[in-house]
């Protein structure tokens, strides 16, 4: 509530043309938005861009327009979905198909890389095996709407209220499916676990 | 795994992903200074535009050359002059005798009737100027007694007065176009003739209303629509008689047109020729000489 307060005042001063109040902004989200994005996108780059995009979105829709934005949160993670989707959308139409399907499921992307390198290899290289079976497991998962609700729930720590503002559903909706993603997923990773 | 030790691992994972510190403060960077330029580009532009327009505004109210600065602040007047001027006359439209604005409707009238150059446009003018005198003079009727308001009766003897003065014009412009008359002076005088219909109406309406008040008065002005009439129909049937005779010239060339017609025409219109010298006298006795009063008509009565 009262960081949404905030953030709402950070908004009326970027429509005052207050540089420093979207500085704010962007610090508070990109790397909440870096990641939101990273699970979806085969590469690295790609998800620089599109988080570039999404920052760029949310910029020209404050300044264009007077609509009282009621979370700037949700705001932002909205912008991310179309974002990512209309990124899927303009690919559809690239030639070599079975190559970008590959990129998709993640075969290209560098878990190794995507980590950073500061885990102590010792002591934490079950913990990094596990979360590096995690992201890939994720990001192969053809299953958008659980991967989506998995990702704010449990990476991004978002609460229901906040995911079903950003899904527009209820949060009852968003408990159930939350419930339900986790129950599938641990599936999954049981299963690659025991092969 | 159990669920507790997955959604720990989960969060971890945040906390585990690499992030590009330098590419996110370059970005951040990008993207402040694009919004900087942008911010600043708009100040720019709006306080260009702004200096723009003050600068014309203070060259058109003050302009630079000395020479210049007189006419331009006659101009000022002038159209200040204008606008509050076309606002009277507009607002004076539906005043009646005795009203503030009244003295305005008449001048704007009396203004019109000398920008009016042609006889067909005089005769024009004129004909709106009975026409307005006769619906003040209705609308001062109102069916109310003139026996205890002698302010108000001399008001609508003025009003008779000058829709008599204007019939004459009418009448005189009527005769003056007749000699050489053209299609769109037979149109003038078509819509002056449905006009003079809409008087003699209108001043048996008027008589009615006003018993023996006036009875001279209205008497005077019946015989003036008459007559105004009487020209006006022989205006137009002059044109009616020219196409006639082309039409003999056209049928019959042995004939003599021009001698038949005029007979013909003294015979059924004694108005409409001024050959004979007594239908000469009678069309001047319509001619009032004095052209309508440039005063209100109510000062008029007084003298």
């Amino acid at each position: 509530m009262i960081d949404n307060f905030k953030d709402n005042l950070l908004v009326d001063r970027i429509r005052k043309e207050d540089a420093e109040a979207f500085a704010e902004i962007y610090d508070k989200y990109i790397k909440k938005i870096y990641r939101f994005i990273v699970f979806r996108v085969p590469s690295k780059e790609q998800t620089e861009d599109l988080t570039q995009e999404v920052f760029m979105g949310l910029l020209e829709y404050i300044k264009k327009t007077e609509v009282y934005v009621e979370s700037v949160q949700a705001l932002i993670y909205k912008i991310a979905r179309n974002k990512i989707a209309g990124y899927y959308e303009k690919n559809k139409q690239v030639k070599n198909v079975e190559l970008f399907q590959e990129n998709l499921a993640g075969n290209n992307l560098d878990v190794e890389n995507l980590l950073i390198s500061t885990v102590d290899l010792e002591t934490d290289i079950d913990q990094k095996k596990n979360i590096e079976l995690i992201i890939t497991t994720l990001n192969q998962w053809d299953n958008k709407e659980f991967k989506e609700i998995l990702t704010l729930r449990f990476i991004e720590q978002l609460s229901h209220a906040e995911i079903a503002s950003i899904l527009n559903k209820t949060e009852n909706n968003i408990r159930v499916m939350a419930h339900r993603a986790l129950k599938e997923f641990k599936k999954i990773l049981d299963n690659k676990l025991s092969k | 795994m159990t669920n507790r030790k997955l959604k720990q691992l989960m969060g971890d994972v945040s906390e585990k992903i690499s992030f590009d510190e330098d590419w996110s403060l370059r970005l951040k960077k990008e993207m402040l200074l694009n919004l900087q330029s942008e911010d600043e580009a708009k100040r720019i532009s709006w306080s260009l535009r702004w200096s723009k327009w003050a600068s014309k505004m203070t060259n058109v109210l003050a302009p630079q050359q000395l020479v210049a600065r007189p006419v331009a602040t006659f101009s000022l007047i002038l159209g200040l002059f204008v606008i509050s001027g076309f606002a009277s006359v507009n607002a004076s439209r539906n005043s009646l005798p005795g009203d503030t604005l009244y003295p305005l409707k008449l001048t704007a009238e009396n203004l019109k009737y000398s920008l009016s150059f042609s006889s067909e446009s005089k005769a024009k003018v004129a004909m709106n100027r009975v026409a307005n005198r006769m619906s003040e003079l209705k609308i001062m009727v109102g069916g109310m007694s003139l026996n205890n308001n002698e302010a108000k009766k001399e008001k609508m003897v003025a009003a008779a007065y000058e829709i008599k003065n204007n019939l004459n014009l009418v009448a005189k412009k009527m005769q003056d176009i007749r000699s050489e008359v053209d299609e769109s002076e037979i149109k003038t005088a078509q819509e002056i003739d449905a006009k003079l219909t809409l008087v003699k109406n209108d001043l048996e309406i008027v008589s009615q209303n006003m018993g023996t008040e006036l009875n001279a008065e209205i008497l005077a002005l019946k015989e003036q629509v008459e007559k105004a009439s009487a020209l006006t129909v022989a205006t137009i049937n002059s044109e009616v008689i020219k196409n006639e005779v082309k039409d003999n010239n056209f049928t019959d060339a042995t004939s003599t047109p021009d001698a038949t017609i005029l007979e013909n025409d003294v015979k059924e219109n004694p108005i409409i020729t001024n050959n004979t010298s007594s239908e000469v006298i009678f069309i001047e006795d319509l001619i009032v000489e004095k052209e309508a009063p440039k005063e209100e008509f109510e000062v008029k009565v007084g003298e």
